[in-house]
């Protein structure tokens, strides 16, 4: 440990030695003293430059540790420290702590302290402004070494919502060039439809049309892509769309004359989710029989593990017709 | 879920598809036929601790070099009641080999290259494994040791999970249907005490997730589960209302709770607090206030849950959405008239979770199986079919992956997926899914005309009976029935709920 700072005075805290105990660790002696003293700290309520040192090497040590995350913001508040370097730091540990999410929440804070501190200065300030285009090149990079890390997609939601950057031009570049790399990165897509459909006044006839577009032409690429389907039938709820408008598209999947040959070499069904769309498209026609034969054929030969599901979704469209019948 | 630890396993996977092979080799720890491999380098060995040479797997098989469909075809069996399948997707790879202007270039994508090398990984599994068994013994053997070894100083990754720790190991001891083995006494007790070392100021400040910690929703739930899971109610009984007042204190105006001060607030949190306080008789209005418009905002366009509005929806979030509607309802009638919940939506996400070829799931669209899975996405399932009084997944499938791809046959416990190893978490969750796949579920009478009965929806869980069982040798269970909101054997909710219910709820 650096001899920067002086803990002679400390008497650390004894983590987990008495004996017998269940699942005790076998800690290292660094992992032992530093913690020992943290905790020791933190029971005493010392804010102090020691302090926030020791929770440095604390998160160095163990980054999920949340209790240390707590710690630190409190040290760094009492002592008024610059919240901009601790912005920088933060991204070093970020980077070094790739599936740590206590780090996130921790970001938000001293964003959100930054905001509110420099909304106390008069005009003319010579604080320094936050801009949130500071976080994309950590975002990137996070993204870039793990593109469906749940956390940072959500703290990137978060970034968006707070600095309404919904129509950010280098947000919508970025999104689409995840995509591009992986068009089953589900993450890239959910945050696509956020930044497109989340606020309803920026959705326009044309942006609609233009995201339709978009979509069906990268379902043509990889037929048999649950995110891009799940988008474009996202489209089509949020909007109240006909589904019946998808009927020539999703017969570019499905050679219908096969079909009924039903052989299963999935010759005839290049896309699970056109056949399914088409069972949907069947039943919105009122054309209830074609649409139980899709329910069966799905349950039956295509698409057997979901076997139950099929023959629910069958049974709805029967209640239907039992229902008119009667 | 837990406060910190990822259970989302990193994707170590290369993408140079040449590497593929030797991936998956060292993957499964497996050697190519006729061909000597050396021995694995022995683990570090940390002092005192036996814990390592105990639990390193010794498990070596033959890698067979077999296609996918290969596979498949050598384990097609008529007697199976799962048998992987291939889908569109694996036909058009096919064709696209054949095809030269095959503009799929995006199936180069990190995520198809992992997909298809898991899906060779679980086929390799299920060949080595023909049999459907459960080794009840090495499970128990493994619970044992993790319980009472000393475990060597990377563990300290959990050090901020001590009640998680407690409650994975204990729950999945008593999950398992193995009436003559009884936890002794003194590894009670010592439960207890680790629980105890835990608890701030007898719940004033919560419970944390080691001694000397702050606080912390999530490891107050698993602390509290655990006390449940000893039968230890004289000290629940003590600590309750603190805990009560500690939760209205992370209460935000939004309906959700902060994790701790200064902390996320979160669809977990949320749950956390209700399932607690449903257990401890502690919901009150003040404590439930505008969850439910809270809640609903939560659904994405795909159908799923997520932990906030807007973002991408997750098996774990899914499960704690699902369980707070069941805990603020007291009829199912409610999920028409006050829930915007939009089931249609809701039940396809679940379905499209399993694989046709693993027979497990996922949690996000495109992402790989994972044993744990079997729970978070798994207990939903039955939240669902009681709904619709329909079964609505794979039994078999599921089953299978978790016995075949999931069991360690060496050591006992469960892993996420074969070369990954054998962690608490996974083991817990993994009986927990197994218990959702053996057993199905009603609801008690629901009268919906009956406004005396604020039972709470989750409480009117119970067991069904299934005369109408077709299965011939099916009737032996390899686990006790698990209560698919509260996460722990269903005859311990019954009898908490008895407890605790004539206990006033707080003023």
């Amino acid at each position: 440990m650096s001899n920067d700072y002086n803990f002679d005075d400390v008497i650390p805290v004894e983590i987990n030695t008495e004996q017998p105990q269940l699942c005790q660790i076998l800690y290292d002696d660094e992992y032992k003293t530093t913690m020992g003293i943290l905790l020791a700290l933190l029971k005493n309520e010392e804010y102090s430059e020691r302090a926030l040192y020791i929770t440095q090497k604390g998160i160095e040590l163990l980054a999920s540790h949340y209790t240390i995350w707590i710690y630190r913001y409190d040290i760094l508040t009492k002592l008024n420290k610059d919240l901009f370097e601790e912005l920088d730091w933060c991204e070093q540990v970020a980077l070094e702590n790739e599936k740590n999410y206590q780090i996130w929440n921790y970001r938000q804070l001293i964003i959100d302290r930054i905001l509110k501190t420099s909304g106390d200065e008069k005009e003319g300030s010579t604080k320094r402004k936050y801009e949130p285009h500071r976080e994309f090149p950590i975002l990137e990079a996070m993204l870039d070494s793990d593109p469906k890390n749940h956390h940072v997609w959500s703290y990137r939601k978060w970034l968006v919502e707070k600095f309404d950057l919904f129509n950010d031009p280098k947000e919508l570049e970025f999104v689409d060039k995840c995509i591009l790399a992986d068009l089953r990165n589900n993450s890239a897509w959910n945050h696509r439809y956020f930044l497109k459909f989340a606020k309803v006044d920026l959705i326009t006839e044309e942006s609609v049309k233009n995201e339709l577009q978009y979509v069906e032409s990268l379902i043509e690429q990889l037929p048999q892509n649950p995110s891009s389907w799940n988008y474009l039938i996202g489209i089509y709820q949020k909007q109240g769309l006909k589904l019946s408008g998808l009927e020539d598209f999703c017969l570019k999947f499905i050679n219908l004359k096969e079909l009924e040959l039903n052989d299963n070499s999935f010759k005839a069904v290049k896309s699970l989710y056109a056949l399914e769309m088409l069972a949907k498209i069947f039943l919105e026609r009122k054309d209830y029989k074609d649409s139980i034969k899709v329910y069966d054929l799905l349950g039956t030969q295509y698409d057997t593990i979901r076997s139950n599901y099929w023959k629910y979704e069958k049974s709805k469209v029967e209640t239907i017709v039992g229902g008119t019948t009667h | 879920m837990s406060n910190n630890v990822q259970h989302e396993s990193k994707q170590t996977t290369t993408s140079d598809p040449s590497d593929k092979i030797t991936y998956l080799l060292n993957l499964l720890g497996k050697k190519l036929p006729n061909q000597s491999s050396s021995a694995p380098p022995p683990p570090v060995t940390e002092n005192d601790s036996d814990y390592e040479d105990i639990m390193t797997d010794e498990e070596q098989d033959i890698y067979t070099f077999d296609t996918k469909q290969q596979l498949i075809q050598s384990l097609y069996s008529s007697h199976a009641k799962f048998n992987p399948s291939l889908s569109p997707h694996d036909f058009n790879q096919d064709q696209d080999q054949l095809n030269i202007n095959n503009n799929d270039k995006n199936e180069k994508s990190s995520t198809i290259l992992q997909q298809q090398q898991v899906e060779l990984l679980i086929l390799e599994t299920f060949k080595d494994h023909p049999q459907l068994q459960f080794l009840t013994g090495k499970h128990l053997k493994y619970l044992d040791l993790s319980l009472h070894s000393k475990l060597p100083a990377y563990f300290n990754a959990l050090d901020a999970n001590h009640t998680w720790m407690m409650y994975w190991l204990i729950n999945a001891h008593k999950l398992i249907n193995q009436s003559t083995v009884e936890i002794d006494t003194d590894t009670i007790d010592l439960i207890n005490d680790k629980v105890e070392s835990c608890i701030i100021k007898d719940g004033k400040y919560g419970i944390s997730g080691g001694s000397n910690q702050i606080g912390h929703i999530a490891s107050t739930f698993s602390g509290i589960l655990t006390l449940v899971l000893t039968k230890n109610y004289p000290r629940l009984l003590e600590i309750r209302s603190h805990l009560y007042h500690w939760f209205i204190s992370l209460k935000q105006s939004d309906g959700s709770f902060l994790m701790h001060i200064n902390g996320e607030s979160d669809s977990r949190s949320v749950y956390c607090v209700l399932a607690i306080s449903a257990l401890l008789n502690l919901h009150t209005d003040e404590l439930t206030n505008h969850i439910l418009n809270w809640i609903n905002k939560n659904q994405s366009y795909e159908g799923g849950y997520s932990n906030n509005a807007h973002n991408e929806c997750h098996g774990g979030y899914s499960f704690c959405s699902m369980s707070i509607y069941y805990l603020l309802f007291t009829h199912k009638s409610q999920f028409k008239t006050d829930s915007k919940i939009n089931l249609d939506n809701l039940i396809r996400w679940l379905v499209m979770r399993q694989f046709a070829i693993e027979g497990g799931l996922n949690g996000r669209t495109n992402k790989l199986v994972d044993s744990c899975y079997a729970y978070w996405i798994g207990a939903i399932y039955p939240m669902i079919e009681v709904l619709i009084d329909q079964p609505i997944f794979n039994r078999d499938g599921l089953k299978t992956y978790l016995l075949k791809a999931g069991q360690n046959f060496d050591k006992g416990g469960f892993r996420d997926k074969p070369g990954k190893s054998t962690d608490f978490y996974h083991t817990n969750y993994s009986l927990s899914g197994l218990s959702v796949c053996e057993y199905t579920y009603d609801l008690e009478s629901d009268d919906t005309n009956d406004d005396d009965d604020d039972e709470l929806l989750a409480f009117k869980f119970k067991v069904a009976n299934n005369d109408d069982n077709d299965n011939d040798d099916d009737n032996e269970k390899f686990t006790n029935a698990i209560h698919p909101i509260f996460g722990i054997p269903i005859t311990d909710v019954n009898e908490i709920r008895q407890y605790f219910k004539n206990f006033p709820k707080p003023i």
